[in-house]
């Protein structure tokens, strides 16, 4: 059974090795959520070549291993996206940073629509092929449109209230 | 090895049925009480989730038991179908919260809903179907209140608790680790 966590644990290693050094030495604004794919499977396949050569053969417990690799990614993932992108944790270090003891709701939103968080935000998604922006104005791309169509259907279907 | 694999695709077909359950259930209670629909009931969800891995795992004894998987495969079907259902499980939550909560799919709707190009400010004071800057703040600080990680008392916003410095103070040193710069 510790084998099973152990070549796990060893595939989760490589996978955030290789995230950090590739992040640090290459920064970018996008998410690279493709990139972060790529880094798991090469992970996944070290679990699986660990567990190879120092444990068992058995395809169980290969699924097993995979299984765990898959759980411990996807698990990051949800972690990662909330760090790149979190309007809630851009506050809380915000309040860190300036070491305030409290503050007025119209102040901090003042500084945020002040800020250029937004137009970054937009600026991101021009990256992505979401949006197009000319001059001051943004409109949608077709891919924008059809994410937009399909995140409503889903929305509904899922009873998300889709409000940002 | 043929009764091997299938062992393995009927796990993770018991895994893809209680996961479809419980989704369903989810869904259902959403459904019938309406108030929850906004906030998704997230500890509703939870809840169901860990029935469903304890359903899981007793589905999967009682499989073996019954022969129509390998009895002798170890703890690792069941690690290993259980850890693909927590897999969806969370990705069926990330979904939700990417629905429900997803600043840059609030821009794309609002772009949508206004079908024409609009100028940036615009579309700032108008974000969240006229909910605007003042209004993302107030929805993520009654969440980080609820979390206990923020004071809030009517307007006055603050200082963080002491969860919510450790929080804060993880979050920028992840951040700086991974040059995560321009961000929510």
């Amino acid at each position: 059974m510790f084998g099973l966590w152990g070549s796990a644990a060893v595939g989760v290693t490589v996978f955030l090795l290789l995230h950090v050094i590739l992040w640090r030495v290459f920064p970018s604004d996008l998410p690279r959520i493709r990139l972060l794919a790529l880094l798991s499977l090469i992970g996944m396949a070290s679990s699986i070549a660990v567990h190879l050569r120092f444990h068992s053969r058995d395809p169980i417990e290969l699924y097993a291993v995979c299984a765990i690799d898959v759980f411990a990614m996807v698990l990051y993932t949800f972690f990662y996206a909330g760090l790149a992108r979190s309007v809630s944790l851009t506050l809380m270090i915000r309040f860190l940073q300036s070491r305030l003891d409290s503050t007025d709701l119209e102040i901090l939103a003042e500084e945020y629509a002040a800020s250029t968080r937004f137009e970054d935000r937009i600026y991101l998604m021009q990256e992505s092929g979401l949006v197009r922006v000319s001059g001051h104005s943004v409109s949608l791309t077709p891919r924008g449109k059809q994410l937009g169509f399909w995140s409503r259907a889903l929305g509904r279907w899922l009873q998300a209230g889709l409000e940002g | 090895m043929l009764a091997v694999m299938t062992s393995i695709v009927i796990a993770s077909l018991a895994a893809a049925i209680v996961l479809l359950l419980v989704i369903g259930i989810h869904l259902a209670y959403l459904a019938i009480s309406r108030s929850a629909r906004v906030g998704g009931a997230p500890m509703t969800f939870l809840t169901l989730a860990g029935v469903g891995v304890a359903v899981l795992w007793v589905g999967l004894e009682w499989l073996m038991m019954s022969g129509w998987i390998e009895a002798n495969s170890g703890p690792g079907l069941s690690v290993g179908a259980v850890c693909f259902y927590l897999a969806a499980t969370i990705v069926y939550v990330e979904i939700r919260s990417l629905l429900s909560r997803g600043y840059s799919l609030r821009i794309l709707i609002d772009l949508m809903t206004h079908g024409k190009e609009l100028p940036i400010e615009d579309l700032k004071s108008s974000y969240g179907d006229g909910l605007g800057v003042v209004g993302i703040l107030a929805k993520r600080l009654e969440t980080l209140k609820s979390l206990g990680i923020i004071h809030v008392n009517g307007k006055k916003v603050g200082p963080l608790t002491r969860q919510g410095h450790l929080l804060a103070g993880l979050g920028l040193s992840l951040r700086r680790l991974l040059k995560l710069e321009t961000v929510g």
